[in-house]
Order: C-alpha cells, then sequence, then structure tokens
C-alpha cells in the first residue's frame, strides 16, 4: 500500500487526481497543470512534497563529514544557511541531488529525493566517522512548498514571529498558527519563484495545511499537484534525480555535466567523494553538457526523444514538455559541448519526424 | 445524455473502445474523442491532425494529442479517408475538452465499409466498457 502523508485528506477534499507516486498517495493535478503553473508564476500555491525525505546529521564532526561527501562548500556554511549539493561516487556520478541546511552549530538537515531516501542514508551511514549521529526522520515529517511571488505574505499571516530581512537559502525557526514549539522554515523551492518549505511535525501538519490555505485566499492560493511541480522545474532548468542524472535516458552524469548548476552546486575549494574524477574530467574536457532547448516548429519534446544535429543524432531529452504560460516546447537534455551554446540550431525528433529547435536559457 | 465516471456519453454516437465517437451522416463519420477521454487525458495543449486526403485504417492511430504531461494516439473509428479536418484545434486544441462532442470534434472521414460500424460500441456498450476499466490500468 502507498504511504498517505499527512495531507492526504486535502489531496481528496480539493479533488485531485491522487496517484501512487513511488510509494506515495500524491495528486497529479488538482485544477489542472496549466493553471496551477500559472498560479505559481503569478501569486501563490501549496505543494505537499512530504514524498521528500528528512535526515538529520550532527555531533562535533558532522560538519567536517558533510564537506568531505557534498560537492558544496560545507565547510564554510553558516548556521541557518542553506547550500545545494550533489552526492557523487567515487567515479564523480551524482547519486543524488540535495539541500543541506545547517539548523545549529553542530546539527545539519538534509533532504534527500523520495526515491533516494534509502541508498543516500545508507551511502552517509556508510562514510560518516565517529562524533557523527545520523537520524532519518522522513516518516515523522509533513513537508509543504509554499511558492509565488505571494508566498511571504502567506506565511506573514499565520506567525507572529519575524519574517522580515530574510534571505533566499537562509532558514529560520518559527511558531506558526498558534503551535507551541517552532518548527523549521526554509526559504527555498523548486519553482524559481519566492517560496518556502515548512518542515512539519506530523501532528501539526494538516492543521498548518488549512492555516496557510485560508490565509491564501485573498491571493487566490492553489493546490498544485506533481503535473506542475515538474513544469516549474522544467522552464527554470532544475534537475530531476533519476531523470535528468542517474536516469534511463540520462545515464549516470556528473556534476561537471549538469553545468554545477552555474557553480551553484559546486565548489573546488574542499576535498569531497568524487572530486577526483571531476578534475580528471576537467583536464581531459568535458565531451557533454546539459542545456536547455525550445523547439522552433510545432512539437512537444518528451523523456527519450532524440536530439539531432543535421538529422544526425547527437543526443537525448531528458524531461520535455509544453511550458504552459509560454505554449512553447522545451526540453532539457545532454548535447555534445561544442553544441551546447545558447543559440546553436538543433532538431529534435519528434515521432519520426525533425521537428527545429535551438539551444535556450532556462 | 448517459454518463460514467462523472463524464457525458451521448447516446445517438457509436464508440471504440479506445474512447473515440464517432457521428454517421451519410457515407461520412465525423469524429472525436470522448468527454471521459479528454477527461483522462487533462488539458489539452497540442494535437497533430491528418493531413486531407490521407487513409485511415480501423483502430489504427491516425491523429495525435497532447497534455503538458502526455502526448496519446488517437484511434480511427473506421477506415476510409480523411475529407476534412479540424482545424480550428490547431490553435486552440483546448476545445477537444470545453466541448469533446461538438467544437471539439477531430476529423471527418468518408469510410469505405459501413460492414466496420458493427465492429463499433453503442453508448451503453461503451458505459459498461468504461466501468469495468476506468481506474485499471
Amino acid at each position: 500500500m502507498p504511504i498517505k502523508t499527512p495531507f492526504y485528506d486535502k489531496h481528496v477534499e480539493l479533488g485531485g487526481k491522487v496517484i501512487d507516486f513511488h510509494g506515495w498517495y500524491l495528486s497529479m493535478q488538482f485544477t489542472g497543470i496549466p493553471d496551477e503553473h500559472r498560479a505559481v508564476r503569478e501569486s501563490v500555491g501549496i505543494f505537499d512534497v512530504s514524498h521528500m525525505g528528512n535526515v538529520i546529521i550532527k555531533g562535533p564532526n558532522a560538519k567536517e563529514f558533510l564537506n568531505s561527501v557534498l560537492t558544496n562548500s560545507i565547510y564554510k556554511i553558516d548556521v541557518n544557511q542553506l547550500k545545494y549539493c550533489h552526492i557523487l561516487r567515487p567515479d564523480g556520478s551524482i547519486i543524488d541531488d540535495t539541500i543541506c541546511a545547517r539548523v545549529g552549530e553542530e546539527e545539519f538537515y538534509l533532504v534527500p529525493n523520495a526515491t533516494m531516501i534509502g541508498p543516500v542514508f545508507e551511502w552517509y551511514k556508510d562514510h560518516a566517522p565517529e562524533g557523527v549521529e545520523l537520524e532519518n526522520v522522513s516518516d515523522k515529517t509533513g513537508i509543504i512548498a509554499l511558492q509565488g511571488p505571494k508566498a511571504k505574505k502567506v506565511l506573514k499571516k499565520i506567525t507572529d514571529d519575524d519574517t522580515s530581512d530574510w534571505d533566499f537559502f537562509q532558514c529560520r525557526w518559527l511558531k506558526l498558527n498558534g503551535m507551541d514549539e517552532p518548527t523549521l522554515v526554509w526559504h527555498s523551492g523548486y519553482t524559481g519563484e519566492d517560496g518556502f518549505e515548512l518542515m512539519l511535525p506530523e501532528s501539526y501538519a494538516a492543521s498548518i495545511w488549512d492555516a496557510l490555505w485560508e490565509a491564501g485566499q485573498e491571493y487566490n492560493i492553489k493546490a498544485i499537484g506533481l503535473g506542475a511541480r515538474d513544469t516549474l522545474r522544467m522552464e527554470k532548468g532544475f534537475l530531476l534525480s533519476g531523470q535528468d542524472f542517474g536516469g534511463p535516458d540520462s545515464g549516470p552524469r556528473t556534476t561537471l555535466e549538469t553545468g554545477g548548476s552555474g557553480g551553484f552546486a559546486l565548489k573546488m575549494d574542499h576535498d569531497f567523494i568524487g572530486k577526483k574524477a571531476l578534475e580528471k574530467q576537467q583536464e581531459e574536457g568535458l565531451t557533454d553538457m546539459f542545456v536547455g532547448i525550445t523547439t522552433i516548429e510545432r512539437g512537444i519534446p518528451r523523456e527519450g526523444y532524440p536530439i539531432l544535429k543535421d538529422g544526425k543524432k547527437v543526443g537525448v531529452i531528458t524531461s520535455g514538455t509544453m511550458v504552459p504560460t509560454t505554449k512553447k516546447g522545451w526540453g532539457l537534455g545532454y548535447v555534445p559541448i561544442e553544441l551546447s551554446e545558447i543559440g546553436t540550431e538543433l532538431e529534435i525528433e519528434i515521432r519520426g519526424k525533425p521537428v527545429k529547435a535551438v539551444v535556450a536559457k532556462p | 445524455m448517459l454518463e460514467v465516471v462523472g463524464t457525458k456519453v451521448d447516446e445517438n454516437l457509436k464508440y471504440t473502445k479506445t474512447s473515440e465517437w464517432i457521428r454517421v451522416e451519410g457515407d461520412v463519420g465525423i469524429i472525436g474523442f470522448t468527454d471521459y477521454a479528454q477527461n483522462e487525458l487533462t488539458d489539452i495543449v497540442f494535437v497533430e491532425l491528418p493531413e486531407v486526403g490521407a487513409e485511415t485504417t480501423q483502430n489504427e492511430p491516425c491523429a495525435v494529442v497532447e497534455s503538458v504531461k502526455t502526448a496519446a494516439d488517437f484511434y480511427a473509428p473506421v477506415s476510409g479517408e480523411v475529407v476534412e479536418i479540424n482545424e480550428a484545434l490547431m490553435d486552440n486544441p483546448e476545445k477537444i475538452n470545453e466541448d469533446p462532442f461538438g467544437e471539439g470534434w477531430v476529423a471527418k472521414i468518408k469510410f469505405t465499409d459501413a460492414g466496420e460500424l458493427d465492429n463499433l460500441l453503442d453508448a451503453n456498450a461503451y458505459v459498461a466498457h468504461i466501468d469495468e476499466t476506468h481506474g485499471k490500468h
């Protein structure tokens, strides 16, 4: 039986098309993907992302340990700061991507992807030295993502705590809607909009959803399903674990091949598992690069479609859709590095026919 | 109108198991997606229509529709020749969602063998078929 998140009743009440998503009951959509996508770009949306993992790593050696397994410079992280990181195998290929938050002097909070919770937790455990404690609290935590330009206004309405002067990728402990204890709130998201991710103890989770839902009414808040979550992240070029890396079409990929999210994911200023392989790849020269591609002729790129140059296959689409707001065909995928410049003309093979497309900035 | 899984089924049409309908007018059939089909597909954002003059074969794909999430084939209810296509769908594919049995029609086919119509389901049989298969794939 798939797992019911603490928000399961909300999915049903709000008419979500509930599916079994990798072992969790979640909605593919509520009012429709285009409608939901637009709501997040223009106002505010609320997402149940409880399928994502919650891992606490603490102890006197926690910082040093995380610095040695994550691609970003954890040795420089401040308390209440978040960093986006990759976790690599020794050969440089990405196991998973994650956000790492420093929530105390010696305490860190990480969110692995749903399907990777088990493998990633084992990986940490296998590599953790003495003086590092690990705890997987995924099953006890509900996560709400509140995303969109009005997200902060909505959040502010359900807390008396200070939400001012709060930079993106910083977290705070806030008492929400009359909670006895403060809970962890990240200023972050997976949509490219302003927004927050709320880590909620199971017992409070549903009441916080209700409070946000009510507070969001004046901004016409929408519930957002997995479909729009995917189109929102694709439009911004954000990677999806198990699809854009480590997936059937992408194959194993290194942080360098993904572009390192423009340096956002990768700092070569510290030693970490996989670094030597990246240095070697850098020396030998990258062959492939992750790019965004927009169609010029009619057609929608989809996962698995071949990318062509002058009729010859040069790559494959790993994520594709029609962006609901721009109504343009949009894909992500890997191409040879010499074809990765913005403006490079390519084709995408759609049902056997080449459709003109161009490399574009997300 | 009949109903199945909260969607409408027009008694006067014939249906395929893959959720296309056909309205017979002489030797021409107007074809489209059922209300059930459009509801399952969700917001349709793209159509690829056959060309006028193209030949169709019963139960073979003759058009493609896509939602934001996925692409789906449209199967011809009858064999024949495409005599007209609903070009309005090119710019407004959402008409399939809004009015599946009306403005959302897909094409008109001059069929070659009226006997093929006997292979199709009537409205009651279609309702029974959907009731049986809904949510099972």
